[in-house]
């Protein structure tokens, strides 16, 4: 049995899935150094692996994903035992979910029982596509090739800059949310994140748009074909479509909504 | 067949350069959280402290976001 | 850093050297929230004018002022090797004080 406060251990949950197989995880690395397993209760299962808190107790946790290195090592390992979870329907945890010992997640299930099979009802058959759009680098207005010659041009030509640039960015983020809307019509549903650090990213362009969509896998296809056509339509975006995610933007359940369960962010 | 080129969606996943943005968009801004018998969980790791060399947005929905970038 | 005096071939110390780190980087913060305040006082400036409760006289010498310490700006940033995007403030979770495309 995993877990334990005598083991100095913690049980890291991943997802929850109904009729999960073991095979399918098997030798799968998890976050840690002990490998994937399942904690079962009824038809609903836990996909887990045993944390040592040396490494995963709450201090050290907390330096490790203040590191971005650690960060990214942990963010990958997770989000990959995620992905191979979610060749069938799955519930995505948050993050960092851990559990005292085996026992807790169990309980944890059979608490949750019904509103986890609601939400695997939700985001079976389906799959997660995220779209980002960005201002594409514009044609920059033509460089002033004479300096302003007086106090007075100087403030006119400010103004007017000013002017084309609150224009600019109003029109973009109109265009923005008429292509959120148009690609929340063609999914079984939407949900904006906001918009993505730069630092994090390395790419300087404005971000726009940061959304995911819930798409029946068998139509994932046709949404493709519209982000094509959004693409043709609207030049001074550029489109980027990432997927298919396992449904993490879609995992809420009932009542004990997920903290990020706002259709948009504030 | 592993490896980068894996007809695998999981195994893709892993080898291939998904960008670390678009993944902790996810694990650390959705998914479900409960209360409970929980040791650990995100919410209590204080990410709204933004390490400078940790570059991570807060992840809770209610902190601000770029002062430029929020939405009238 | 072991010998923190020691002198390299061109006779500067590694201290001296990480002291231009250390200036740079305190001016690259403090040009910054400079930056910051001479885009709002243009903005403030352009709204005045647009108000039209200024005479000519007067937005023309307002003018001229921001033209001068736009310049004044420019030959300081040249002056500590600092471009238009090395100038920033990062507030953490606030973001940044400059806008990442400014103007």
């Amino acid at each position: 049995m995993m877990g334990g406060a005598d083991q100095q251990t913690g049980v890291w949950v991943y997802a929850i899935g109904r009729q999960l197989d073991q095979p399918a995880f098997r030798d799968l690395p998890g976050v840690d150094t002990a490998p994937v397993d399942l904690v079962r209760a009824g038809d609903l299962a836990a996909v887990v692996s045993s944390v040592d808190l040396d490494r995963f107790g709450a201090d050290e946790l907390k330096r490790a994903l203040n590191d971005l290195d650690q960060l990214e090592q942990i963010a990958r390992a997770h989000h990959h035992v995620v992905q191979v979870a979610a060749e069938r329907p799955i519930v995505p945890m948050r993050m960092a979910t851990i559990y005292d010992d085996e026992e807790s997640v169990r309980l944890m299930l059979i608490e949750n029982s019904g509103a986890f099979t609601a939400a695997l009802h939700r985001v079976e058959g389906r799959q997660e596509w995220g779209v980002k759009a960005f201002a594409s680098p514009a044609a920059s207005a033509s460089p002033e090739t004479t300096a302003p010659v007086s106090g007075a041009d100087y403030l006119k030509r400010r103004q007017a800059s000013l002017t084309a640039a609150d224009e600019s960015r109003r029109a973009s983020s109109a265009e923005a949310d008429a292509v959120y809307r148009r690609l929340a019509g063609s999914a079984e549903a939407a949900r904006r994140h906001r918009p993505q650090d730069p630092r994090l990213s390395g790419d300087r362009r404005l971000m726009l748009l940061n959304a995911a969509f819930l798409i029946d896998s068998s139509a994932a296809g046709t949404f493709a074909d519209v982000v094509e056509d959004i693409r043709r339509t609207h030049r001074s975006l550029d489109l980027e479509l990432t997927g298919p995610w396992a449904p993490y933007s879609f995992a809420t359940i009932d009542d004990t909504v997920s903290v990020s369960s706002t259709e948009e962010p504030t | 067949m592993t490896g980068p080129n894996s007809t695998d969606l999981a195994e893709r996943s892993q080898w291939e350069q998904i960008a670390l943005v678009d993944i902790l968009d996810r694990v650390l801004g959705t998914g479900v959280v409960i209360s409970g018998e929980v040791t650990l969980s995100i919410a209590d790791v204080d990410l709204v402290h933004v390490s400078l060399h940790a570059l991570v947005s807060s992840v809770r929905p209610q902190g601000p976001g770029p002062l430029w970038a929020s939405r009238p | 850093m072991t010998d923190v005096a020691s002198p390299n071939r061109f006779g500067s110390t590694r201290l001296e050297i990480d002291r231009e780190d250390a200036e740079r980087g305190l001016a690259s913060l403090v040009l910054t929230v400079v930056e910051l305040l001479r885009q709002l006082m243009e903005r403030q400036a352009v709204r005045r004018m647009e108000y039209g409760d200024l005479t000519d006289d007067q937005i023309e010498s307002m003018g001229r002022t921001l033209m001068a310490l736009e310049d004044r700006m420019r030959r300081m940033c040249d002056d500590f090797g600092l471009s238009q995007s090395d100038l920033n403030v990062d507030l953490g979770p606030l973001g940044h004080l400059l806008p990442p495309t400014s103007q």
